[in-house]
């Protein structure tokens, strides 16, 4: 096994990724960049976090794996405590004041010890004030002593410690003792946490029907107070059935208590799977319609299409839920992500019968059969008057999927259909939203207020409570696409550049890749600053920024809310770099002083010295030190162009230079790192593999839809046309053998990085495979003939041939 | 509130474990063979559960079949507050079957070599044998002989095989698993300094590639592993899983793994190659209690006994010095009727 990875191959492996993020965006459509759906997924998420019945344990894609954003790792900084619930029901419960932290709370519930129970603190007081402190007192001494009892000791090499406790001897005094407290209250808060504890020492101890008959005696006597800890002891009842094999009744309380308790919700229970999922019996235990619709979306957890006979069955026996619209979400989410969002080539989903007979699986009746259902079912709940606190976002949800499947007559006749019924705030979003898109869609008009504040809706959601990425998806996804679609590459732009920004700001992630100092990184705003406008026109955003003013209101507003951490130095950056690319230096160095820290203060080799590596391979020997800052690779740009520009022979082992320099500065170079930040974007490579135009084309929702001229200096960029030419102007003059060498190399060097590039999308594996014929284009390269014809041997002939593959490939296959 | 929680994750990550430590692991055997590589071994099982209790199937089935040992997994060692620290620790539901050998196992974390220098080591042994020595005094039960499991690397080799030195210091046998891999590069990963190993066939094809050979066994891949030119140095039985499963794909995705296998002899399914079923037709199947849809497909994964045959053929070609002994992976009633009745 490899110990390590060469940096040689770390640049490999860099390069390819970074070939693959540029060329990926060609070959789908312009879309958010890390989810094929967003439309049923915000609906989903919203309610995830803000809404007490629904949690992303029942995400459909999580009977494997589990898809939530928020990962379940309690080591991570920022994860959310699940005891938080807790600790809220006790300080509700003992009126401590927002002044006493969590933090001593916690402390006190779950880490006391008998020495510090009474310790003098608030809570200890605040216990004391209550009229049943003796009985709290006991149940804290319980739990000290649950501690000390089931959980093993500290030496973890004494078998004792497992063996401990175990035992029914041990469990039965604890249990009694439990019960015992139980008998003495008449407080709800209390008896459902002396029960949870009896029902965990009998559970874990692997006496489950201590367990079940435990419930079973307390459950019924005890007032129903949906409380947390009457889920904790609904869920611990589950898990003892479970256990006895009662499946059915199982998965009736394990449903209830996923639906309901809040610590369970957010925790990693994806993994809850039933060997023997008895569903339909487990139905027969649902006492109202909700409970039946927390089953059917326990049983939804384990399909990634709907099971509409399930869901009809459920619906036919409770059709009144008022939680059926979340079930509705979530099935609605699973045809989104499954069929709908198929649109690419790479996601169709073709198999071959008999090894040679293509079939599109995803259009097969069976699917349209699951849809139709769908649809059908919908209706039935749109027209049932029992449904109506369903109706709204099931009308909505139906109407995104005819909006997604390009049928906004049927779109629009649903929402006028609950134009008047009744909405929660989220609903009403969701309404006035697809109300835009399809006003968009359909008279290419723009709602500017009510986009406007629909975003600044979903940007004043608090992050962290909800998917605020929203905002991103409609700004990315629908308003950029539709300027772009209507040649109005300003307002894409800002656009654009307004959703990377919003998206940074929601997750604080300035100066990193999602950040609005995109200019620097790969996103379309980038792409079309880069590759669209002429310097004038970015002096004309530059000065449109400066004085936060668009043509229109809406894109004003998205002016006065881009905010960028180096604000207008980026725009200069942009227009240095477009005056380097054109060889402008002297302009470039007029602009020096005003580009960003990050760029002025990069030190890179000597740009004139002569490397037979390109960049990308690796020198075992450290050939040069970065010691040149940018500004005097520029000025020595600026010098040796002057030089080089001289008409005379003289002027030879400059031009050499010149070439050399513009090499090292070129995608191939030792100080590319100048460059290219504006090259390693979206679709950069483009005219890198397809050199034969200098257009590309863009691509919205997989129609080709507009064509962007790219300028003449990403060619060369790429191709080397100008070194190139430097060189053979002056290989005539060259007199010294070991100049000669030098320029006769790079000139194969030129000529070589424009072989024919040819990418194949590689199914099996999914990239995009090079199967340029680099080896069979050097051994037609005209300057390595050139080269090898050279009379008068060289030291640097020699290195070539021991450093250069293709050199050597060339004389071999001669 | 956190028993639900912690139960299903510990379950899970349990049955993660024990999969990824021996579950990938090849063959079922039938009565019906006849190789003489089988009908001259002794059969042993692996008992990896966390509580020990045997079925009255399994009491019947280890009495008639006069199984001489069984490798008892007592616990696993993993880092923990950056100590090793024991996990998963046996308890006794039952008391022993009088007949049989029982062989204190233990496995541990290829990550704990990575974290412990010699005298940490050395004490990290004393603690497992005197750990497996308390679990088997349970059941008045003496420890003649001890199987420690690890896959152990390159990087740990060392640490590794200091720990085994340790262990060979108390008058007990000992005995260590070995991968396929560590059998076939014998310089690179080195010969533990053990009495035997106990050779584990594992999974030697792709889960994630759709169109990938059987992934418990095939032959022509374990051929290639068991071809070596030099003979392992010392003594090795041959441990062999007896369980099946079932792969799921969506949209040649890998999904993950189903224990239970959809009906596929029926007008849902397209056969695609001696494995691979490709539904057609969307159908709520019974077997598995869930729908299965025309853009998904299964790769069952089992072991006929014409595959058992060969594999067993070429077990006993590329390998000599065996004790005669197979160990099955795992002493289950469900496995047991499923493979070896």
């Amino acid at each position: 096994m490899k110990s390590s990875i060469s940096i040689w191959t770390a640049i490999k492996y860099l390069s390819f990724c970074i070939s693959i993020l540029c060329t990926l965006p060609f070959r789908t459509a312009a879309c958010g960049p890390d989810f094929t759906g967003w439309q049923f997924s915000w609906l989903l998420e919203h309610y995830t976090f803000n809404h007490p019945y629904f949690s992303y344990q029942f995400d459909p894609g999580s009977q494997f794996y589990n898809k939530s954003w928020r990962e379940y790792n309690e080591n991570a900084p920022d994860y959310h405590d699940q005891t938080a619930f807790n600790i809220n029901a006790w300080r509700t419960y003992l009126q401590l004041t927002p002044s006493t932290p969590d933090s001593t709370i916690k402390l006190f519930i779950y880490q006391n010890t008998k020495e510090n129970l009474h310790t003098k603190n608030t809570i200890q007081a605040s216990i004391d004030g209550k009229k049943n402190a003796a009985n709290l007192w006991q149940y804290l001494t319980l739990m000290h002593d649950y501690k000390n009892i089931m959980i093993p000791a500290q030496n973890d090499w004494d078998y004792g410690s497992y063996t401990k406790g175990v035992g029914i001897d041990t469990i039965m005094p604890f249990v009694k003792s439990c019960e015992q407290e139980i008998a003495k209250t008449n407080d709800l808060f209390i008896q459902w946490r002396l029960l949870y504890l009896a029902l965990r020492a009998s559970h874990f101890n692997k006496h489950y029907a201590l367990a079940v008959s435990l419930f079973e005696k307390h459950y019924p006597l005890f007032t129903k107070d949906n409380s947390i800890a009457q889920y904790w002891c609904e869920g611990m009842y589950a898990g003892a059935l479970l256990r006895l094999k009662q499946y059915g009744k199982s998965i009736y309380y394990s449903a209830r208590a996923f639906a309901n308790c809040q610590d369970q919700k957010s925790q990693a229970m994806n993994t809850y799977l039933f060997s023997n999922r008895d569903w339909q019996s487990a139905l027969a235990f649902c006492t109202n319609a909700n409970d039946s619709i927390y089953v059917a979306m326990l049983e939804g957890a384990n399909h990634t299409m709907p099971n509409m006979a399930f869901i009809q069955l459920v619906y036919q026996t409770n059709p009144q839920s008022e939680v059926l619209k979340f079930l509705w979400l979530r099935e609605a989410s699973k045809i989104e992500e499954f069929l709908l969002s198929k649109t690419s080539d790479e996601s169709n989903n073709f198999y071959y019968m008999n090894g040679d007979t293509p079939i599109n699986m995803d259009s097969m009746y069976t699917v349209s059969n699951t849809l139709a259902k769908f649809i059908q079912l919908s209706g039935q709940i749109i027209n049932n008057p029992l449904n109506l606190p369903a109706k709204t976002t099931v009308a909505n949800t139906t109407a995104y999927y005819y909006y997604k499947t390009n049928k906004p007559e049927q779109a629009n006749s649903l929402l006028a259909s609950i134009a008047s019924s009744p909405k929660d705030s989220i609903e009403l979003n969701q309404y006035n939203l697809l109300k835009t898109l399809l006003t968009l869609k359909k008279d290419k008009k723009f709602e500017t207020q009510s986009f406007i504040s629909l975003i600044q809706y979903f940007k004043s959601i608090p992050y962290g409570s909800t998917n605020n990425h929203i905002g991103y998806y409609l700004l990315y996804n629908e308003i950029a696409p539709h300027y772009l679609a209507m040649h109005d590459t300003v307002a894409a732009f800002w656009t654009y550049a307004y959703a990377h920004c919003y998206d940074a700001d929601s997750f604080h992630i300035y100066a990193s890749d999602y950040s609005p100092e995109s200019f620097n990184y790969a996103n379309f705003a980038t792409y079309l600053l880069n590759q669209h406008f002429s310097i004038a026109q970015i002096e004309t955003l530059k000065n449109n920024f400066l004085t936060k003013k668009g043509k229109s209101d809406f894109e004003t507003y998205l002016i006065q809310h881009t905010q960028l951490d180096e604000g207008i130095k980026l725009f200069d950056l942009v227009i240095a770099r477009k005056y380097m690319l054109n060889e402008q230096w002297e302009d470039a160095i007029k602009l020096y002083e005003q580009c960003p820290l990050s760029f002025t203060s990069q030190l890179g080799p000597n740009p004139a010295n002569f490397y037979i590596n390109d960049y990308i391979e690796t020198d075992s020997s450290q050939l040069y030190k970065n010691t040149f800052t940018v500004k005097q690779i520029l000025q020595l740009a600026q010098k040796l162009k002057a030089l080089a520009d001289q008409q005379t022979p003289a002027s030879a082992k400059d031009k050499l230079l010149y070439a050399t320099l513009l090499y090292n500065m070129s995608y191939y170079g030792k100080n590319h790192y100048i460059l290219d930040n504006h090259w390693y974007q979206y679709g950069s490579n483009t005219a890198y593999f397809q050199h034969d135009s200098i257009n590309t084309h863009l691509y919205i929702n997989d129609q080709d839809v507009y064509e962007m001229p790219l300028h003449q200096p990403f060619q060369n960029y790429f191709h080397l046309y100008h070194a190139e030419k430097y060189l053979q102007l002056a290989q005539a003059d060259l007199s010294n053998p070991e100049d000669k060498t030098q320029c006769a190399f790079l000139l194969a060097k030129c000529w070589q990085k424009r072989c024919p590039s040819i990418k194949k999308y590689n199914e099996e594996y999914q990239y995009f495979e090079d199967l340029s014929d680099y080896v069979g284009n050097a051994v037609k390269n005209p300057y390595f003939a050139q080269l090898a014809s050279q009379v008068q041997k060289t030291k640097l002939q020699e290195q070539i041939f021991n450093t250069c593959s293709y050199y050597r490939m060339y004389l071999k296959k001669k | 509130m956190q028993w639900f929680n912690h139960l299903f994750y510990v379950v899970s990550q349990r049955q993660f474990r024990q999969k990824s430590l021996l579950f990938l692991m090849i063959l079922s055997f039938s009565n019906a063979c006849q190789s003489k590589f089988e009908n001259n071994n002794t059969p042993c099982f692996y008992h990896w559960k966390t509580s020990y209790h045997l079925t009255d199937f399994e009491k019947k089935y280890v009495h008639e079949h006069q199984v001489k040992k069984i490798y008892l997994h007592c616990f696993d060692i993993a880092m923990h507050d950056s100590l090793p620290k024991p996990q998963g620790v046996l308890l006794w539901d039952d008391s022993v079957e009088k007949k049989i050998e029982y062989i204190p196992t233990v496995f541990i974390d290829n990550e704990v070599f990575k974290h412990l220098d010699s005298l940490a080591i050395q004490q990290m042994a004393k603690n497992t044998l005197s750990l497996c020595k308390q679990i088997f005094d349970a059941q008045q039960l003496n420890i003649s002989e001890l199987q420690i499991d690890c896959d152990w690397t390159k990087s740990t080799r060392t640490n590794y095989f200091y720990f085994l030195n340790q262990l060979k210091k108390q008058p007990i046998t000992l005995s260590a698993t070995l991968r396929l891999y560590q059998y076939k590069y014998q310089t690179e990963s080195g010969i533990p300094p053990v009495d035997y190993v106990s050779l584990m066939c594992y999974n030697m094809g792709t889960l994630k590639n759709v169109s990938a050979d059987n992934s418990i066994l095939n032959t022509k891949d374990l051929s290639a592993y068991l071809n070596v030119k030099t003979p392992y140095p010392i003594a090795l039985n041959v441990a062999l899983p007896i369980f099946n499963w079932t792969l799921l794909y969506h949209a040649k995705q890998f999904k993950g793994i189903l224990y239970q296998q959809p009906n596929v002899m029926n007008e849902n399914w397209h056969r695609q190659s001696s494995i691979l079923y490709i539904c057609n037709k969307e159908y709520y199947d019974t077997l598995c209690d869930r729908i299965f849809y025309p853009n998904e497909s299964v790769r069952i994964e089992t072991i006929t006994k014409k595959q058992l045959h060969e594999a067993q053929q070429t077990i006993q070609q590329n390998i000599t010095n065996t004790k005669n002994e197979i160990i099955y992976f795992d002493l289950d009633s469900n496995k047991i009727s499923q493979f070896l009745y």
